[in-house]
Parts: C-alpha cells; structure tokens; sequence
C-alpha cells in the first residue's frame, strides 16, 4: 500500500536533483553505498514494503554488465588476477579495472534507485501542474510521454501474463524480441488514450491567446538573435546577453501569467518539505564546495593500483541527508 | 443543444465511413440512449459530440456538429469540455492522477475554479455518487466498478451541460448500474442535463430514456425516436422484450403489454429432464488469498464437473477476478486445486494452460500478434503445436468456429469488442483446454456477441467442457450456468442451482423473475431451449 504522498513535490524534485547530482559526481563506493541505502530506506518508508531478494537480484545484475564489461576490456592496473598467453584476449585482467567497472555499475544502480523512489512519490501530474499553462497542449505530449514508462511497465507485465496463460513459458533475456513491439505499441495507445482523457476534460483550454502567442514569438526571436549574436560577435557578448536574457523573461512571462488553471488541494509546503529541501540544497552545495576545493574527497581512483577509498565523516553525513524523507513524521 | 447534421466521417487511414449521413437533433434536457452493434460507430458518434472528432483523431469530416452553439470544426475537445463531460469505458486506462478526489478535481482545475469551488464541488459530486469512503484511495486499488464510477463522478464534477456517457455501466454491478442510472436521471431532471449514452445492455435503459439512436451496419443511423417507436426495429431489447419475441407476442414496454407477458409466463412450465453431472473436473478445497493488508479472499470450496459451468457472481471487487486469477496460478493462493485428479497448486501458469484455458476482463492486453490468424498461431507455436500437419486446418477451423474468418488479416485491437473477445477466446480455445475459466467475458459486448457467446458456452458443455464464468451480469449467469456462486467482500455468501440462488437474492434477479415473482423462468434461454430452437444459429 503506497502511503499517501506526504511531502511537496518540489521538496522531491530538489531530494531527486541532488541525489542524482551526488550519484553522477562521486565515485567513492562508500558514499554510493550510502545513497543506495537513503533511497531504499525512502522506498520502505513510501510502500511499506520491504525490499525482495528479487529487487536485490535485479540490481545486483544491473551492476554486473559495467563489471564484466570494464574487466575485460581495461588492461590499466597493476593487480593481475589472470592472465592467458594468447594475443589479444589474453589479459592482463585486473583487479583496478573490475573495481573500476563495479563502482560504474553501483553510481548507475543507485540513479535508477533514486528514479524509482522519486517516481513513486511524484505522479506524472504534478509534473504536469507544474509545466507553465501557455503550454497545455505541450503539456497532453509530455503527459504522454510520461505516462510511458509506466505503462510500458503495465503493458510489460500484462503481455508477459497473457504469453503464459496461452502456455508460453518464460525464458528469461530470450522472450525479449518478441515481447518489444506489443509492448510498444501497447504502451503508446494506452499512452495515446491519456491524452484523450486529458483534452476531454478541458486540459490545453487555457492555451495562449493570439496576442499572448505573438508576445512569446516575440520572446523567442529575441532570445535566437541573443544567442546568434553570442556566437557571431563575442566581443559584444554584454549586448548579446541582454537581449537573449530579455527574450528569455518575456517568454517566461508570457507562457506562465495569465493561465486559468488553479489547484485544488495545492500541495502545502510544511516545515518537513523546508527542511528536506533544504537539506538536499545543502547537500548539492557541498558537493559544490569540494569541487572546488577538495575534488580528491569525491573521487575513488583505483589505477594503477587498488585501495581502499578513503572515507570522510562530515561528507558522509552530508550525503545521509537523503534518508531524511524516510525519517520526516508523517503529517503536521 | 445538439446538432448533428449530414454527419459523415472515415477515420485516417481508412477508405469506409465509420458514421454514415448521420442527422440528429437532441433537444436541452433529452436523454438519448445510442444502440447498435459492437463497431457500429456508436463510439465515434459520441466522439464527434465531445469534439475529440475530428481534431484529436484526423481523418475526414463532411457534415456538421453543434454543440450548444458550437461548432465542433471550430473548436477543440479542451473548449467543448466545459459544456460536454465524457465518461468512457476503461476508465483505469485514462486516469490522469492517482487518488479518487484528485481525480474529480481535474476537469475543475483546467477550468481555473477557486480552490474552495473545487472543494466544494468534489465534496458534493462525492456524496452525491455515494464515493464518500473512496475519496482518499488510490486510484490503482479500486475494482473496476468503482472506477466506472469514479469516471462519471470526474466527468459530472465539472457540472457540464451535455453528458457523453460511453457504456458507463457496462462494468458495474447491477445494484451499482441502477444507482448510477437513477442518480443520471434525477441530475438530467433537475439539471436539464442533455445526455447522450451508449449502452448495450438496453432492458435497464429503454424505459428511462426519451429517445433512441439505432446505428446500423457500416454508421448508418437506422431508427430514431421514442423507445416504443424505435423498439420494432431493435434487433435486441432486452430480456422482457426479447421475451415476448420468444413467445411469439408482439414486444412492448406498456403496462398492458407487461401484464400480458407475465401471464404467458406463469403459464410456462419447465421441461423435465436436468442433464445429469460428470466427473468432477475441478475441485477447489479452501483456496484463499491475501493481498496485504487490504483484500483478502476468504477460503472457497467448490467442485466443478464435466459439462457443467458455475457461475461466479458478486458485486464489483468482491473476489471474483482473485478467485479465478488463482486458480490459473497468476496469484499466489493457500489450499488445495485439483484438476482431473491431479494436484496443481504448484504448477506454473504455463503448465496449468495445457489443461485450463483463462481470459480476462478487456481481453485487449491479451492480443499482442499482428493479426487474428497470427493470435491463433501464437499460441499454437507457445504450445510447441505449430509444427504439426493439421496446424493450418486447425486455425482456419477455428477462425471459421468463431466467425473470425472474415478478420483474419485484421489487426487484433481494432477489432470491436465483440471480436476481440471471439478472437482471446480462439486463441485459448485452439490448445483444446477441458477447463475454461472467463472473466466479465461480456463486459464491453453488445447484445446479440453476449446472445452468441452464451450459445457457445452451452455448446462447450455439450462437448464435455467445463466453464467457470466470472460475471456481474445475472441475466447472463442465468442463461449460461446450473450453479452458482456468491461473492461478498471476499467471502463466499451463497452457493446453489443458479435460477433459485438469483431468486432467493432480491437484489440479483433477473428481469423475468422480477416480472413474475418466480424463480424460472429466470432467462429468456429457458424459454428457447423450451421451444427447441436452440443454437440453431451457429
């Protein structure tokens, strides 16, 4: 049972930015590990249930392929586990490069970790709500396209239950080719009849009214010629800014003001989401802080020979932040 | 309120019409109720009201639509959408947020209402469709009747003044299907709502409506007028019409006409001579279930024997979708399931599918080939059968058994209802299972697909299959089933002789033993059978 979602989801929008920006910077497996346990913990916390050996598996596996796939084609590193006397395939096979690999596959795992998470307390409306209502009919796309993956993972599921209950017996990686295009296709018109629910009921009425159409036109040639203006007289880079940043306002002004779509039940913004988002900027500063000054800190370099990584107190806190929606009490 | 006028449209990519010189005039504050065929273009003619034809879909239009002095070539469905509410069938599949109340503000939220107005408004629609207890839950855990109504909730909360109402009680039970009706007629009543609603199930409706639209083949408008003036040219009336057909009495939905068809009625006597049962095919002892903490199936014993089907009722998410899934291994269940005396609670799906055939509600999800005949195959090749010589002769016999052969090429999901339920059915059908497991197999279908479907069902019983058919529809139930049982809230409430159980339960009988006040004849299928004219169609 999904608990009803309790912080804002700006709060999880900032929560997701940084923890993605965390995943993609550090390569330390200390810290990593620890933004794979933040987000699992949050997941417990929003299902209520208990990860399964099989989700363990899935990402386990997830892991595997960066492993295998810089084991054996790096040939950096000084520890040699194997080698073979044969030209090319032979070797040497190191422990740098299989450390290396691993620590890929874990930042790629603890992203999809923090996707996940963030799509189960975040639905593909509240991103909606939030894209600017001169873009309703953009927004019946990007609604469709966000709907997507979560269909396709329906779809996925209710073709793979269909293939059995005809006699099929699944075969793992091998059932793949032919489950791609009823998937696909199955996925699309499910998505395709969202957005029909979308414009039957009024979704994209509050488009842009002529006038409004032709201010936001105006904004985008400003920003082009700004732009184009950069690119062709650098030294009057001053100018070009100004313009491209005038073009940019007007647009921005044009596409959000004016738009007839209120909220009923606004999401409200409670300490808890302050606190939250606060920690996740605090977070995101910190990691741009030792950018700057101690880079080493977030790197874990295993050639040309392995160590340990080193691991620093005060940054792992700062990275635990992330646990913290698991931990906010449920409800002011 | 409504104009339609000389109204032709062919969808994109295709040379046939799907609406055909269509011309109508819906007066503010008429109820219209749409019939025709699975594929008749009732669909696209709502669509066409909504605005959704033709900007949403392409193709092409000749003809006009005004809706409350719009102009459908002029404006979109998210402008019409103030004046027109849309409730469409598989509601699941087009809900754009994730809990009841959330859902029901949509349409208000588009329209800029203040927050207060919103709560306003969901808080009345919400009591007044009697979703009180639903408001907070996620959309994804209601059963299918709920969402149903949840749909119609979301699509009245904006107050429109047209309603667009595309089979919306097709899967509700039919305490909930009543309940809503009954709310749509006080809301057009008192609202001076104009309604527009395609139904198939036309007993429940005929009565309430001011007039009716007949479609034809190929989107032809064939009768409109007065129920009672449009009734003669209905291939299907419901159970008390198609009664009097039965009976050879002239049809009609007068007080007279009533009173002379209970009299005929009384007067039937039941044909002696019940078919003795086979050998027990299925036997359930204590199966149950437990999702979570929130559904749980109590356990259910029952025997199901050869040439025999049970039918199992109960109001929508009572269990009877759980009690089949398991049985088929698609849920992880407690207790004991044999099947021609051999154990199978452990057995994968695919194992259990060489004997037992299973399809679910919206058989949709369950076609994925690229055509009819490529549906049949697949299986075949799941089977490890394709190889085999009568392979060919196997699949056109079956395309020809199930009245495919003329949508063999057919893509599978453009296929209406009916043919996509004839077409899920072949595709299991074809492994020659003895045990066939339905779910809601008529949801979606119009009368004369159920009327078929019903035929075939007894047809498989005559060839020693046995079936298990998961239904709301009591008039169906009673027209395929010996036995029956009940579902409630997970729990089994009743088992027995079908035609006495709906009878002895007020609120599940049939059309016929609420005009006579007897437990048979329950269906017009006891009248046929009686007469001998029985499958004599197929």
């Amino acid at each position: 049972m999904i608990r009803a979602q309790t912080q804002h989801p700006v709060a999880w929008m900032a929560w997701a930015a940084s923890g993605a920006a965390v995943a993609l910077l550090v390569r330390n497996p200390w810290y990593l590990l620890l933004i794979a346990a933040a987000a699992t913990a949050v997941r417990w916390r929003a299902t209520g249930e208990r990860p399964t050996p099989g989700t363990v598996r899935a990402f386990a596996g997830l892991m595997v392929f960066p492993t295998l796939l810089n084991f054996l084609f790096s040939r950096a590193g000084e520890t040699v586990l194997l080698e073979f006397p044969i030209r090319y395939v032979g070797g040497p096979y190191t422990l740098e490069a299989l450390l290396f690999g691993a620590t890929a596959g874990l930042q790629l795992a603890c992203l999809l970790m923090l996707m996940m998470t963030f799509s189960l307390a975040v639905s593909p409306t509240d991103i909606l709500r939030r894209i600017p209502s001169g873009l309703g009919p953009a927004g019946i796309t990007a609604s469709i396209a966000m709907n997507f993956a979560p269909q396709a993972r329906r779809s996925f599921e209710a073709v793979r239950e269909a293939q059995q209950v005809r006699g099929h017996t699944p075969k793992g990686f091998r059932d793949l080719r032919g489950i791609v295009t009823p998937l696909v296709i199955l996925s699309l018109e499910s998505a395709m009849t969202v957005g029909e629910g979308l414009a039957t009921r009024g979704w994209g009425a509050s488009a842009l009214s002529p006038g409004r159409r032709r201010l936001a036109w105006v904004g985008v040639a400003l920003f082009a010629a700004g732009a184009l203006a950069w690119s062709l007289a650098p030294h009057r880079a001053a100018l070009a800014a100004w313009t491209a940043s005038a073009g940019a306002g007007l647009l921005l002004i044009t596409l959000t003001r004016g738009g007839t779509r209120s909220r009923y039940r606004p999401d409200v913004w409670r300490r808890s989401d302050t606190l939250m988002a606060g920690a996740a900027l605090g977070l995101l500063a910190l990691m741009a802080a030792l950018i700057l000054l101690a880079p080493m800190l977030l790197a874990y370099e295993p050639y040309p020979r392995a160590a340990w990584p080193g691991f620093a107190w005060p940054l792992a806190l700062g990275v635990s932040l992330l646990a913290l929606p698991a931990v906010l009490p449920d409800d002011d | 309120m409504i104009e339609i006028d000389r109204l032709t449209y062919t969808y994109p990519r295709t040379d046939r019409p799907a609406l055909d010189d269509v011309s109508l005039r819906i007066d503010a504050g008429q109820t219209v109720l749409l019939t025709g065929r699975s594929g008749s273009g009732k669909s696209t003619l709502l669509g066409a009201v909504n605005g959704l034809i033709p900007h949403y879909y392409g193709g092409r239009v000749a003809g006009r639509v005004v809706v409350g002095g719009m102009d459908t070539r002029d404006h979109k469905a998210h402008d019409l959408a103030a004046l027109v509410g849309t409730a469409f069938q598989e509601p699941a599949s087009r809900f754009v947020t994730r809990q009841v109340a959330d859902e029901l503000a949509f349409g208000l939220e588009a329209a800029g209402l203040g927050g207060a107005e919103i709560a306003r408004r969901v808080q009345e629609t919400a009591e007044r469709l009697q979703l009180g207890p639903l408001q907070a839950r996620p959309l994804d855990q209601l059963s299918g009747g709920e969402q149903q109504r949840v749909a119609v909730a979301a699509a009245l909360a904006r107050q429109p003044r047209v309603l667009v109402l595309d089979e919306p009680t097709s899967q509700l039970d039919a305490e909930s299907a009543q309940g809503v009706l009954d709310w749509l007629r006080d809301l057009c009543r008192v609202d001076g709502l104009t309604t527009l609603i395609s139904e198939h199930r036309l007993g429940r409706l005929l009565p309430e409506v001011d007039r009716v639209a007949a479609l034809g083949e190929r989107g032809r408008l064939e009768a409109w007028g007065a129920p009672a003036e449009v009734l003669p040219h209905l291939p299907y009336g419901g159970p008390l019409v198609e009664a009097a057909r039965a009976l050879d009495m002239p049809p009609g939905l007068s007080e007279d006409a009533l009173r002379a068809l209970r009299a005929r009625l009384l007067a039937w006597r039941p044909s002696p001579g019940a078919a003795s049962a086979g050998e027990v095919r299925l036997a359930v002892r204590g199966l149950s279930f437990a999702f979570g903490e929130g559904f749980e199936l109590h356990p259910v014993s029952l025997d199901l024997h050869q040439g025999e089907a049970v039918a199992v009722l109960g109001g929508n998410g009572s269990g009877k979708t759980t009690l089949l899934r398991c049985l088929m291994g698609l849920l992880a269940h407690r207790g004991e399931v044999e099947l021609q005396g051999q154990r199978i609670e452990g057995q994968p799906v695919a194992v259990r599918a060489q004997h037992l055939a299973y399809v679910p509600q919206w058989p949709s999800a369950f076609l994925f080939a690229d055509t009819v005949r490529e549906e049949l195959w697949t299986t075949l090749r799941y089977r490890r059968l394709q190889a085999e010589a009568q392979g060919p002769a196997r699949v056109e016999a079956m395309l020809r058994a199930f009245g495919l052969d003329e949508v063999a090429k057919r893509y599978p999901r453009d296929l209406s209802a009916g043919e996509r339920q004839r077409t899920a059915l072949a595709a299991v059908m074809i492994a020659e299972p003895t045990c066939v497991l339905l779910d809601e197999p008529t949801l979606g279908m119009d009368s004369a697909s159920q009327a078929q479907l019903a035929r075939r069902i007894r047809q498989w019983k005559r060839a020693g299959l046995s079936v298990m058919v998961a239904t709301h529809d009591v008039e169906f139930a009673a027209a395929v089933s010996e036995r029956a049982l009940v579902l409630e809230r997970g729990r089994v409430a009743a088992v027995g002789e079908t035609a006495q159980l709906l009878f002895d339960r007020m609120e599940l009988r049939t059309a016929l033993q609420r005009l006579t006040g007897r437990a048979r004849p329950a269906c017009v299928s006891d009248l046929v059978q009686d007469a001998g004219g029985e499958d004599a169609d197929d």
